[in-house]
């Protein structure tokens, strides 16, 4: 019985070991992919907002309504949006500046420092509900230049994710980050 | 008992070595449970991607919608707004195959209903699986908000569903789920959010005796004493509501209310509530003008079956101004003279009052201060009050915003588009020498006994006179006028000249408020030109929308005058409104201004009104309500809004109608800028036809790289015009070269105009030049037109006019295009 016991002993160890570290991925996991949804619907709300200026506004600031929209908990500064944060120098989007959200469409390389999110606009010509003909990224048509029937604008947003699992971390390749991508296409017209 | 102790012991060997199938089997509940959650969080995703696919979809559509009031639902998916509504889901994420198939029409509650549904793939219109994405449109809302049941048609409802593949609820039985989100659009066109009054050309609501005024407590007119006034107010002084003073020549012309849409019956030109004097001694000069059903004015009468109205019991005095009461009777049938006054009946259509007045809002507008101008820079200029910096292009541009008040004594200066709201009253100037710190009074002559006198003729010193708003000329120092790039730049340049001594005043799209505690608006017959337009029907937020010029919420005076020798055209366009709870006040209108066309372009509403001077006209209504504003244009001169002498749009036979712009200047028209756009459609340019290459989508109009002939600024011959795409032909002697545009559509230029930009005309430089452009276009839908013109002159500078106007539509069954209409999300 002592020796029978012993061996349940320590087999209980052993499997206990070989059964935590699946575990602890599989709450792990399961957190990011949480935090993965939680952070793709905070995207999308201020995505959402932006879509909604380019259709309601005229001469309205894009980017303070992607950065300020209520529904989105990403935090509205500079260090969580960089340079195209409010007082960034892409942050200004009302009519007349050109520096509307980040001119390269927000690629893997401007998210620098402690930076986490970043939008960017662009236009389209909608044709059947496809885009095509993008326009450059931070440019918005001029208040009063009648873009015409099929202009469209699309409202990009990305935020940047650092699992919290490492193994996961390595299956996102460079610099272990996922980039949630959000995109929102709506009518553009004055 | 020894059972008892070995079966524990059992039992937890058992369990010592199973740890591993027992979490085995644990995982199995947490693997699925995660799984759960899994498919819990993607489709919490997908639903708010869903919503935010319907948002986008619901507010194009409702875009849509707002261009065309509409009086009942799309007939099918080609509506605009439908089509659109699918578009904007595709591109969100929600591709579907349009298409009529599944098109429903039905009716309840009243209500015309439509509905259509479409699949990505081809299945039944009720299928309800075989498909991943669909799209629903319903018009009206299956359940309708507030605002959706007051305007059903306004509203469009958009379902979007998605047929998700579940992970693991699919081993638990349930492989889909269904994901839809709705939302719906409520359009609300511009025309239907902005209150008008009716269109009456002049409605004053001071009482008569007859009505209740008592002479002793309120500022009305007693019968029995001789009309007088003091300084700026009736209060005091014995104002009939509608004063014409001896050798005035004032047209009141109404709106020909066949031309709004829905057309509607014969409108009242003109009404008081009080009794008006009409004091014109060798004729009658005065014209209140129905133009209703095309109806012409005839000068000096009183014409159409509704030209007027005054209150049961009011009276109309039409005598010469004899100095004592006993002057007065009422008009007959025969006027002063024996002219004829057959239409004349004392009351034909009875007084109604109107109770209008603007919603303003002054929320978010700077804090100026108070301005005193002696033709220094604006933002030198202030008195009290932070000040406010003017355009970095133009020191002697003024900025909306808040101000205790606003003197000019010399100089040259603009009114930037906008709002200024007035909150005080001028100081009286209080330097013996040097810079006026007021109101400078010391150049007022008899010219002004109209201004500041009791009786004709008797002209007093009103040194202690004073307004929200002061326009006037002074005698002490000013500040010379700033450079200008070309000396033959008569009205500025490049760098805008402003400031010097003579006060000439513009400003396009501009609003006054004149606040409570503030006074009137006043400029003087010592004025070179004002020349001021109010912004168009849905302009400016402030005001919602109303093309409104003064709004002045005090018992003071609106004087409106200048020398009439000006070298700019004075005008005022827009609404005049004041405080329809007044108890005494008005406007008052010196006709001298300008002989050459309407003083006053637009209604008033006030409580008395007053016209002085000699010749010119009064107050025309007959293009409806609304002035121009200014889009923003790239120029290299200046505004200068007096090349534009007229705007109308006719009737141009069955079908089509016409822009129809006068030009006038001392230059001639260069008519390769020259453009007209029509409601938010593309600008159509004259010289279209000499583009090759024609612009593409996105790039400048006209092409920058493409300079027409400017050695030899000619009509459009041949080395003009390569592609032979103009025709010439002859129109009362004139000849008139038209170019025919892809649509069908039309434009003429008759008179004296050239070909070529500015810098480079040479024979752009004689004097007195008039042209006229008609566009001529098929008839465009909706209830009101808005017609955007662009032209420039052919001086050195590029001197430029921009201005739109709304008109009311040419006999347009449905209403339609609406310009500057919102959308609304109605979840």
């Amino acid at each position: 019985m002592t020796s029978m016991r012993r061996r349940s002993r320590g087999q209980a160890l052993v499997e206990f070991a070989i059964v935590i570290p699946l575990l602890t991925l599989l709450m792990l996991g399961g957190a990011d992919l949480a935090r993965a949804f939680y952070f793709d619907l905070q995207a999308s709300g201020a995505s959402r907002a932006g879509m909604r200026l380019g259709i309601q506004g005229t001469n309205t600031d894009i980017g303070d309504a992607v950065r300020s929209e209520p529904n989105s908990a990403i935090v509205n500064d500079t260090t969580t949006w960089g340079d195209t944060g409010p007082g960034g120098a892409k942050a200004d989007c009302t009519s007349g500046t050109p520096h509307c959200g980040d001119s390269s469409g927000c690629v893997p390389s401007v998210f620098t420092g402690s930076r986490t999110a970043c939008f960017a606009i662009r236009t389209c010509t909608l044709t059947n509900g496809v885009c095509t003909g993008y326009g450059a990224w931070q440019s918005r048509p001029a208040v009063g230049s009648d873009p015409g029937t099929n202009q469209a604008l699309v409202v990009r947003v990305i935020y940047k994710l650092t699992p919290a699992t490492p193994a996961i971390g390595q299956f996102a390749g460079a610099g272990g980050v996922f980039y949630l991508f959000v995109e929102t296409t709506g009518l553009e017209l004055y | 008992m020894t059972n008892q102790r070995h079966l524990p012991m059992v039992r937890r060997g058992t369990r010592r070595g199973q740890v591993l199938p027992i979490v085995a089997l644990a995982l199995v509940v947490l693997v699925g449970f995660t799984s759960l959650a899994l498919d819990g969080g993607h489709l919490y995703l997908l639903q708010y991607q869903a919503q935010k696919a319907a948002d986008a979809a619901a507010l194009a559509a409702g875009k849509r919608l707002g261009a065309s009031v509409p009086s009942g639902p799309p007939a099918n998916s080609n509506n605009a707004a439908v089509t659109a509504a699918h578009d904007l889901a595709q591109a969100d994420g929600f591709p579907t195959t349009l298409g009529t198939g599944c098109d429903a029409t039905a009716t309840s509650g009243g209500i015309s209903r439509f509905s259509t549904t479409w699949h990505d793939t081809a299945v039944t219109c009720a299928a309800s699986s075989g498909y991943t994405y669909s799209v629903s449109v319903y018009a009206p809302p299956q359940v309708l908000t507030t605002n959706c049941q007051a305007r059903p048609y306004s509203c469009l409802q958009v379902v979007v569903s998605q047929r998700v593949q579940n992970y693991l609820l699919g081993a638990l039985g349930q492989p889909y789920t269904n994901v839809s989100a709705s939302a719906t659009g409520l359009a609300q066109p511009a025309w239907g959010s902005v209150s008008l009054p009716n269109p009456i050309s002049v409605y004053l609501y001071e009482p008569s005796t007859s009505n209740g005024c008592n002479v002793l407590t309120q500022t009305c007119f007693d019968r029995t004493k001789v009309p007088s006034r003091s300084n700026l107010s009736c209060t005091g002084g014995n104002c009939p509501t509608f004063w014409v003073r001896n050798g005035a020549n004032v047209l009141i012309a109404g709106v020909d209310a066949t031309t709004l849409s829905p057309a509607q019956a014969d409108t009242v030109a003109f009404e008081s509530n009080g009794d008006m004097v009409l004091q014109d001694t060798s004729k009658l000069n005065t014209t209140f003008c129905d133009t209703y059903g095309g109806g012409s004015c005839k000068g000096g009468s009183l014409t159409g079956s509704k030209g007027f109205a005054i209150a049961t019991g009011a009276k109309l005095y039409c005598n010469p101004f004899t100095g004592n009461a006993n002057g007065l009777t009422s008009c007959t049938t025969a006027g002063p003279g024996g002219a004829a006054l057959g239409e004349i009946t004392g009351n034909e259509v009875a007084f109604v009052s109107q109770s209008w007045s603007p919603t303003v809002n002054t929320n978010g507008l700077t804090y100026c201060g108070g301005l005193v101008l002696n033709g220094g820079t604006v933002a030198t200029s202030f008195t009290t009050g932070p000040g406010c910096a003017s355009s970095s292009t133009d020191p002697y541009s003024l900025q909306p915003g808040q101000y205790d008040y606003i003197v000019v004594n010399h100089g040259t200066y603009h009114f930037e588009p906008g709002f200024y709201d007035i909150t005080g009253k001028a100081p009286v100037n209080t330097n013996a020498s040097g810079f006026a710190n007021g109101i400078d009074h010391a150049t007022e002559t008899s010219s002004d006994w109209d201004l500041c006198t009791t009786a004709a003729g008797n002209h007093l010193a009103c040194p202690t006179m004073t307004a929200g708003v002061w326009i006037g000329h002074g005698s002490l120092s000013y500040t010379a006028a700033g450079s200008s790039s070309s000396a033959l730049c008569t009205n500025g340049g490049p760098t805008q000249a402003g400031g010097g001594d003579p006060t000439d005043v513009t400003g396009n799209g501009v609003t006054f408020r004149l606040e409570p505690l503030s006074g009137g608006f006043v400029s003087t017959n010592e004025v070179d030109a004002v020349g001021l337009s109010s912004p168009g029907i849905g302009g400016l937020q402030a005001v919602s929308g109303v093309p409104m010029l003064i709004d002045m919420e005090n018992n003071s005076f609106i004087h409106l005058d200048a020398n009439s020798a000006s070298k700019i055209a004075t005008n005022f366009v827009g609404l005049v409104y004041q405080m329809s709870s007044a108890t005494g006040g008005g406007v008052e209108i010196n006709p001298g201004l300008d002989a050459k066309k309407p003083v006053f372009t637009g209604q008033v509403l006030a409580y008395s009104m007053a016209t002085f001077g000699t010749g010119g006209a009064g107050v025309d209504f007959g293009q409806g309500p609304g002035g121009g504003t200014l889009p923003s244009v790239t120029t290299s001169g200046k505004q200068e809004p007096a090349m534009i002498t007229n705007v109308k749009l006719v009737s141009a036979g069955a079908g089509s109608e016409s822009v129809v712009i006068q030009y006038g200047d001392e230059w001639r028209l260069d008519a390769y800028d020259v453009y007209v756009k029509i409601n938010s459609n593309s600008p159509v340019y004259f010289s279209q036809g000499i583009w090759s290459p024609v612009p593409g989508a996105g790039t400048p109009l006209p092409p920058a790289t493409n300079t027409p002939g400017d050695s030899n600024p000619a009509l459009p011959v041949s080395t003009q015009d390569p592609l032979n795409h103009y025709t010439k032909t002859t129109v009362l002697g004139s000849p008139s070269w038209a170019y025919t545009f892809a649509d069908g559509s039309k434009m003429t230029i008759v008179g004296d105009w050239a070909w070529g930009h500015e810098k480079d005309i040479a024979l752009a430089t004689s004097s007195n030049n008039q042209a006229t452009i008609t566009y001529t276009l098929s008839t465009p839908p909706g209830s009101t037109v808005t017609v955007t013109v662009f032209m420039t002159d052919g001086d050195h500078c590029g001197d430029y006019v921009s201005a739109t106007w709304t008109f009311s539509n040419l006999g347009q069954p449905n209403p339609g295009v609406q310009v500057g209409s919102s959308v609304n999300l109605e979840q």
